[in-house]
């Protein structure tokens, strides 16, 4: 009997074609834009959260909070030492330091982001190694001037990563040029966030500048008046230890500077971090979620007015059927069976369009979008759903149809 | 022959429509044995078409008593009001009340859907019955293609179809020609002497030579 009353509400809504299809498309309109959101937020959501864990639950971050902070506040080098010295459960700290300047390639000057980092930096973040190597301890104790790049600037440069190793490069930062080798090509965790979020940008691709690696020793020598630090970051030996990590560093550079309780520092961890990504995902789940819940209740809406209008076409037709021995409920069930379908049908379409869209948006934009089963399922069940409540008030106007008022209904 | 199909007694119905009452049947009694052929006649507003209602199943009545093979109708609910007609009645009607949408052999095997045959069953059933009807070559077409003498051979054939032991017509010669008329009579007679009960409700006396009783109704009363 199902199996009959699906054929039969195919077949009826295929004979009004036209209708049945704009009937569907308020359904497949709001899955489809449903369906596209939330898999380009799951696609961001993944990729950051994908960034993040790869630097680690136990890492955080200590910056200047440059409103306040004075010359006198910056966190120098000796207070690396005595941190390294001082704060138990401490596995790596590391002081990277920047500058900004130009590399000039194929008689074209490249905005570049030249960024010194020690040796507790790559073993933070043990970025994948594509060719050649890492610093060695010479480097970075004597401030050498090689180089690591990542495989994008590789390529575009040099053909190809293994072609870049061993290549000079001459880099410019304010009129003081270092000359340098490039010894090794990484994969930096972060550099994939960086990359998509300015390319997501779109206009300002020119501007994006090219990541540039060497030793902070490095920096310091060549531009003395030019490098910045970023902050510090640390790594305790657990993420069960990062607070009481953080809490003891802050307090301690604090009494180096003595600047304690003026808030000059802030703080980060990642716990906290992936926290307030978690709760900002949570909030755009929840707007999501009453979006599509107007939708599909505007598209219900439009499926009750043509099932109503429908149902009054049809009083003979079901005059007919109950006279010939259907009763209540099996009206009832063809009736609320056409407004399944077509809400199942109009949110599968949805679905279809929807995943078809958030991949062409992926194409365009360059980043992975994620659609989870959930959401899939979400979709289906909703839309059923919909046509079940919406379709439940024409359906049993049917079925209620007296025999033979429905059979006089001219 | 002489087994009672139907065993009315005191039926009376009455319409509401809004201030105005009217009396459709008063204390009607009628009697109907297994293998008749009978007509119900009367001017149009006699009451004819609701009796044939009523005893259809189609329609409740306010008092009296109505036993159908046995059966009290009046303790069945409207679902077992549906199923007893699906298998003990054949309706015909004036205009035909074929589904337009569906093709002749889906229009007949229709009923068999709501008695809960399987497919291939009811397709074999209704390509047998249209066959007794002479049309089993028109099963593809649809209603909209065919005379209106064929399309009241194909109502006749869905009303056949889950083997009834009363066909009940209502006027189901109102819109046809003389020729059709005649074609459409010769077919109830037939399937009347293959022990078929037919009650045939009309206002046309040339349908009246056809039966073996009639019963005319005036005025909401029978008066035979």
């Amino acid at each position: 009997m199902i199996f009959e009353s699906i054929k039969m509400a195919f077949f009826s809504l295929k004979s009004n074609k036209i209708r049945s299809i704009l009937t569907m498309i308020g359904i497949t309109v709001g899955v489809a834009a449903v369906i596209t959101i939330v898999s380009m937020g799951s696609g961001v959501q993944e990729l950051i959260l994908g960034e993040f864990e790869q630097l680690g639950a136990s890492s955080s971050t200590i910056s200047l909070n440059f409103n306040k902070a004075t010359d006198s506040d910056r966190i120098n080098q000796e207070d690396i030492s005595a941190l390294r010295l001082q704060i138990q459960n401490l596995k790596y700290i590391s002081r990277p330091v920047y500058a900004i300047g130009n590399y000039e390639a194929k008689h074209e000057d490249h905005l570049i982001f030249l960024m010194g980092v020690d040796s507790d930096f790559l073993k933070m973040y043990s970025p994948e190694l594509v060719a050649g190597r890492f610093f060695t301890p010479v480097e970075y104790e004597d401030g050498l001037p090689s180089i690591i790049i990542d495989p994008i600037v590789a390529n575009r440069f040099f053909g190809s990563a293994e072609r870049a190793i061993g290549q000079e490069v001459e880099t410019q930062v304010d009129h003081q040029i270092l000359k340098g080798k490039i010894v090794g090509v990484i994969n930096y965790p972060g550099g994939d966030l960086m990359n998509s979020m300015m390319t997501s940008g779109g206009m300002m691709t020119d501007e994006i500048p090219l990541f540039f690696y060497t030793t902070a020793k490095t920096i310091q020598h060549y531009f003395p008046n030019n490098n910045s630090a970023m902050g510090i970051m640390l790594m305790a030996k657990s993420p069960n230890f990062i607070d009481q990590v953080n809490t003891q560093a802050i307090k301690l550079i604090e009494f180096r500077h003595d600047n304690a309780g003026l808030g000059i520092y802030n703080s980060r961890n990642m716990a906290d971090m992936l926290q307030q990504i978690e709760k900002i995902m949570n909030i755009v789940t929840i707007v999501i979620s009453v979006i599509a819940a107007i939708s599909l209740v505007v598209g219900g809406i439009g499926v009750m007015n043509i099932m109503l209008v429908s149902v009054t076409e049809r009083y003979r037709e079901i005059g007919i059927r109950k006279a010939i021995g259907a009763t209540m409920n099996d009206i009832l069930i063809q009736f609320l069976t056409e407004a399944i379908f077509l809400t199942t049908f109009g949110g599968f379409c949805g679905l279809v369009a929807g995943v078809l869209l958030s991949r062409m948006v992926s194409a365009i934009l360059n980043f992975r979008v994620v659609l989870s089963l959930r959401w899939i399922a979400i979709a289906i069940i909703f839309s059923t759903l919909t046509g079940l409540i919406f379709g439940i008030a024409p359906a049993r106007k049917a079925a209620k149809l007296s025999p033979i008022d429905a059979l006089r209904y001219e | 022959m002489n087994d009672v199909l139907i065993e009315m007694h005191n039926i009376n119905k009455t319409y509401c429509t809004g201030e105005v009452e009217f009396k459709a049947l008063h204390d009607v009694d009628l009697r109907v044995e297994q293998g008749e052929m009978l007509a119900i006649m009367g001017p149009s507003g006699s009451g004819k078409s609701t009796l044939m209602h009523i005893m259809g199943l189609l329609d409740s009545f306010d008092s009296g008593s109505y036993i159908f093979l046995d059966q009290d109708i009046k303790r069945l609910n409207s679902n077992q009001a549906a199923y007893f007609r699906n298998q003990n009645i054949g309706f015909v009607f004036q205009s035909f009340n074929l589904l337009p949408r569906l093709n002749i052999l889906d229009n007949v095997a229709l009923p068999l859907i709501y008695a809960g045959e399987k497919r291939s069953v009811r397709f074999e059933k209704a390509y047998h019955v249209l066959e007794q009807v002479g049309l089993a070559d028109w099963r593809d077409h649809r209603p909209s293609e065919i005379s209106g003498g064929q399309k009241q051979r194909v109502a006749i054939a869905r009303a056949l179809v889950c083997e009834p032991i009363l066909l009940l017509a209502d006027e189901p010669t109102g819109n046809l020609d003389s020729q059709a008329t005649k074609e459409i009579m010769e077919l109830f007679q037939t399937l009347n002497q293959q022990n078929m009960t037919v009650v045939i409700i009309t206002h046309e006396k040339e349908v009246a030579k056809y039966v073996n009783r009639i019963i005319k109704i005036i005025d909401g009363r029978v008066k035979s």
